[in-house]
């Protein structure tokens, strides 16, 4: 039977429990993840005492967390996508950094080289012209070897980050499941909730969702199972952890980190399943942005070098010899699987390169032997010049290799390629990227180039292909079997490799062809080869020329669209519209996580006005408790009192 | 509503943030003068502002081009000027010498005159620029000279039929077969063209025709001092250049005769054909001039343009950076005022 002293003594402990939650409130307002609590009183059952019901005083059911599941879930989803816009802002910062802090160094030399051309087509017998031009030329490459470094430099960072939070993830994971086994223990053995811990674990499922994105999955033991590729993969299933693993790509030399999970005891590379959190940001950045504008900046280089190089093919230098190559040619690397069969040959019997060959004018029957010349202006002084069906036979022949030349750079495209064996002999060609197969140009087909072009999707090792404007050849010696597989990174290559190969200001072919028409029929086109004199400016004219024309990305019908500069202002431009496309999105992000954070912070935040208030509420209370002993007391003296008397 | 403690922190230091990064992009814009800093502020405007500045380095370009064409024609035309002013003075002597007044020992004695024209002459003839290349020379700028002893027509005879004294030879082109050795039929060719312009399919062809773009800068010497239509006063098979006609007037002063009639009448075709071609000079150098013009026109209105997409307006720039500070000044204070209500302050 409950009586004044009774109910005192239990609001008094009540009040003090009240008081501690409250202390426990303020001491935690600046605990990330923590959700205020609260005491859940109720008043004690009456006794029927007579005259009727008096209650037994309070009694404290419960401290509850103020918590609401489904805020938590959308905090966390849109927490997840808008770290993921903010990693992928600061790293596209990044590179516009680069980009822009760069971008009026290209510019410059890329239009001082140009320049050092018109100066020498005003003066071609100046050393001192040829000279300059040499210089411009390596100036130029060096800052795009600057830029070069710097974009490489970021994908090794890439590389470290992707390391990095693949082992942040595994840690959280593994808390994760730790805390998972505590709330099942205490909920198993009928305690109260365990508020703290799930506290706990609710913030480390916040944190791992700032690393990617990933699906929660409430059991009912209390265990809370986590997937990630849209809930497809396990990460903890039935208590067990499986690690994410960050590791090099299956084309080891392309030395690019990817993260696998081994599910069903195989290894499967996830990453294109990874959409959110900084890693999803990461991947996403990787993929179309850093990767993008090299292969964006490698086309406007593998341009460059090509119509360069081969207007320079066409003119003769100080010394009346033909012109040699002026940048280093493509020679883009093969790199093999290593998923490959174990005896199957390696990529270096695969050549990918740019080479306009075609076959000569006076040679009814082209056959692949016919292209063997590269390139094919055999020096006019050399003995048994022109070889029929090996060397262009006139002037007119040598500017259809100039057009095919051209017409080869239009085609190229920004893609990387993957070239798998089909059936042991012969190989497919497929964009690196979408999957998509590609058709290829065979040249040995009569005809070539302006015949309709024969398409095919088959590559037959000894034949003559080309691919987007590259020439593709394999050699039939090699030993490959079904389903090797190899990557060509043709316009990452020539960043690496680019720069001028010409040392001897003497061998800049300035002048071009003899304008001497020797049977007087007003054209030069069927004369053989020939230098013009020392003072002719006609080749350097049109090398200067080709800052002008418009020579990358042409339309089905092989006209331009783009010229050089261009072609590297639509790196600038795809860098631009990517972090702006980057920042509306993250903006876009944050206000709904900042939205849903509100709401949590309204229902489950310390507010310390609000404990203030409670503060004083239960202190006056747990006072006037502890003066009902002290009544009971005096009443109990009263009563002594009265004895004694 | 509830309001948790957080959220008048999040809030107040958001509102600081956000202007701080406005407040930063401002002054970023300010200080560099630019509206678009990198590719991200104006993806577009970015990728106009690169072929705007690629095609005002071309006219820039074109414009040297064009400075260094006038520099050579210029030099071309005080060769061809000085020219001119020898060609004169020597059909003054001739026409003079032509007066019987004059004996043979007189006539002897001018002809050292005219030797001294004819190398003068020679000299303008075989006339280098400053690189050391032959301007009369064709396409073949680096050889000795553009005129040489003609060695084929050995012995020639003076035009009135006698063989020329010893001392005396006729001079041949080097493009034509008359230069024997030195003969080079590239010396007929000379396509140094300049570009002064924009060109329409960007190509120039081996076929020494230029286009409309560039501007020749070099002259054959045939085309420059070959008499037009032959020299009368000649003999048959040698180079009818303005040289051989003043060797030949040598070579009759030296033998005392009065020069005949088709010297003078040569002489007078060679200064009007110099004339003439002097004027076509001038023409181009004209050419040269006002393409420079059109070019510093249609640069000034692309880099109106320019500046319309790429720089910043600074009076907009000053208000938009006042009025962020404000903002700023005004979140901060307000975070200070929120920060310092507590009902804890009250509990004493």
């Amino acid at each position: 039977m409950a009586d004044i002293l009774q109910i005192g003594s239990v609001a008094t402990s009540a009040f003090r429990k009240a008081l501690d939650v409250t202390g426990h409130n303020i001491a935690n307002v600046g605990t990330d993840g923590f959700n205020r609590q609260r005491v859940e009183f109720s008043s004690n059952t009456s006794n029927m005492a007579g005259a009727g019901s008096i209650g037994g005083g309070v009694r404290v059911d419960s401290v509850e967390r103020v918590f609401a599941q489904h805020i938590q879930t959308q905090l966390v989803s849109s927490s997840s996508l808008t770290e993921r816009f903010s990693q992928q802002l600061e790293l596209s910062k990044q590179l516009e950094g680069i980009v822009a802090s760069n971008d009026e160094g290209v510019q410059l030399f890329m239009n001082r080289f140009f320049e050092g051309m018109q100066n020498l087509s005003n003066n071609p017998t100046s050393d001192t012209s040829r000279r300059l031009l040499l210089d411009e030329s390596i100036n130029m490459a060096s800052y795009v070897g600057n830029l070069n470094a710097v974009l490489q430099d970021t994908n090794f960072q890439v590389n470290n980050q992707i390391k990095d939070l693949s082992t942040e993830i595994n840690s959280r994971l593994n808390s994760i499941n730790h805390i998972n086994h505590h709330v099942e223990a205490a909920l198993h053995q009928g305690l109260q909730t365990p508020n703290d811990l799930l506290d706990k674990r609710d913030q480390a499922i916040f944190e791992l969702a700032k690393y990617m994105d990933i699906k929660t999955f409430h059991q009912a033991s209390g265990r809370v199972d986590i997937h990630t590729g849209n809930g497809r993969l396990p990460l903890i299933s039935d208590g067990t952890v499986t690690h994410v693993q960050a590791d090099l790509s299956a084309y080891p030399d392309e030395i690019r980190m990817e993260l696998f999970m081994t599910i069903g005891g195989v290894k499967r590379e996830i990453s294109d399943k990874i959409n959110g959190g900084q890693l999803g940001g990461i991947l996403d950045f990787r993929s179309n942005m850093l990767d993008k504008s090299m292969v964006d900046m490698g086309v406007m280089l593998n341009g460059l070098t090509a119509s360069v190089n081969w207007q320079h093919h066409m003119g003769y230098d100080d010394n009346g010899n033909p012109g040699k190559a002026f940048f280093q040619p493509l020679d883009a690397s093969v790199l093999e699987n290593r998923h490959n069969n174990t005896s199957s040959s390696d990529g270096s019997f695969i050549s990918f390169s740019f080479n306009p060959k075609i076959p000569s004018t006076t040679d009814a029957t082209p056959a692949s032997a016919d292209f063997s010349q590269s390139p094919p202006f055999n020096n006019p002084a050399t003995t048994g010049f022109p070889v029929a069906g090996v060397d262009p036979q006139n002037y007119g022949d040598q500017q259809l290799y100039l057009d095919n030349a051209f017409r080869n750079i239009g085609e190229m495209a920004a893609r990387e390629y993957e070239l798998r064996n089909i059936d042991g002999t012969n190989f497919e060609i497929r964009d690196k990227r979408t999957g998509e197969l590609l058709t290829l140009t065979d040249r040995s087909v009569a005809g070539y180039p302006d015949a309709p072009a024969s398409q095919t999707t088959t590559i037959v090792p000894g034949g003559s292909f080309t691919i987007d404007g590259f020439e593709i050849m394999i050699d039939p010696a090699a030993n490959y079997q079904a389903n090797d597989k190899f990557i060509i990174k043709p316009h990452q290559d020539i960043l690496d490799s680019f720069r001028s190969v010409i040392i001897d200001p003497r061998e800049v072919a300035t002048r071009g062809q003899s304008p001497i028409d020797s049977n007087n029929d007003g054209s030069v086109l069927d004369e053989v080869l020939s230098a013009a004199a020392s003072g002719d400016n006609v080749n350097i004219a049109n090398m200067a020329s080709l800052q002008s024309k418009e020579l990358l990305f042409a339309n089905s019908a092989g006209i331009a669209s783009e010229t050089l500069l261009g072609g590297y202002s639509k790196m600038a431009t795809n860098v631009g519209m990517y972090l702006r496309g980057t920042e509306i999105q993250l903006s876009a992000q944050t206000n709904v996580y900042e939205q849903i954070r509100d709401r949590r912070e309204s229902m489950s935040g310390v507010s310390l006005d609000e404990e203030a208030a409670n503060l004083m509420r239960f202190q006056q209370a747990f006072q006037s408790a502890a003066q009902l002993i002290s009544t009971s007391q005096t009443l109990f003296q009263t009563l002594l009192g009265v004895m004694s008397r | 509503m509830r309001v948790s403690t957080s959220q008048f922190h999040d809030q107040g230091l958001g509102a600081i943030q956000h202007h701080q990064a406005q407040l930063l992009k401002v002054q970023e814009q300010m200080s560099t003068g630019k509206r678009i800093n990198g590719p991200g502020d104006d993806p577009a405007g970015m990728n106009q502002v690169h072929s705007l500045n690629m095609t005002m380095s071309k006219i820039e370009q074109y414009s040297k081009n064009g400075e260094f064409a006038k520099a050579s024609l210029v030099l071309q035309e005080t060769a061809m000027a000085d020219t001119i002013n020898s060609l004169q003075r020597a059909r003054e002597i001739g026409i003079q010498m032509m007066n019987d007044t004059f004996t043979p020992q007189n006539r002897t004695a001018t002809s050292s005159e005219i030797g001294q024209i004819i190398e003068q002459v020679r000299n303008m003839m075989n006339f280098s620029n400053s690189e050391g290349e032959k301007i009369f020379a064709g396409n073949n700028v680096d050889v000795d000279a553009a005129f040489v002893e003609d060695t084929v027509n050995v012995p020639a005879n003076n035009g009135s039929g006698e063989p020329l004294l010893a001392g005396n030879h006729f001079f041949a082109y080097i493009g034509s077969a008359n230069a024997g050795v030195h003969h080079d039929e590239n010396a007929n060719y000379g396509a140094r063209f300049v570009q002064i312009g924009f060109d329409n399919d960007n190509r120039v062809n081996a076929n020494d025709m230029g286009d409309p773009s560039r501007v020749r800068i070099t002259d054959n010497g045939d085309k420059v001092f070959n008499i037009p239509g032959g020299a009368t006063s000649l003999p048959a098979g040698v180079d009818p250049s303005i040289l051989n006609v003043l060797v030949n007037l040598k070579d009759h002063l030296d033998r005392g005769i009065a020069p005949p009639d088709d010297v003078i009448f040569d002489l007078k075709a060679g200064i009007e054909q110099l004339s003439l071609v002097r004027s076509e000079v001038g023409g181009r150098q004209n050419r040269v001039e006002a393409q420079h013009d059109a070019g510093e026109s249609f640069k000034m209105v692309l880099e109106e343009r320019r500046m319309n997409i790429e720089d910043m307006d600074i009076v907009r720039g000053v208000s938009e950076f006042t009025q962020r500070q404000t903002a700023l000044q005004m979140a901060q204070q307000i975070f200070t005022r929120v920060q310092s209500m507590s009902l804890f302050d009250y509990l004493r």
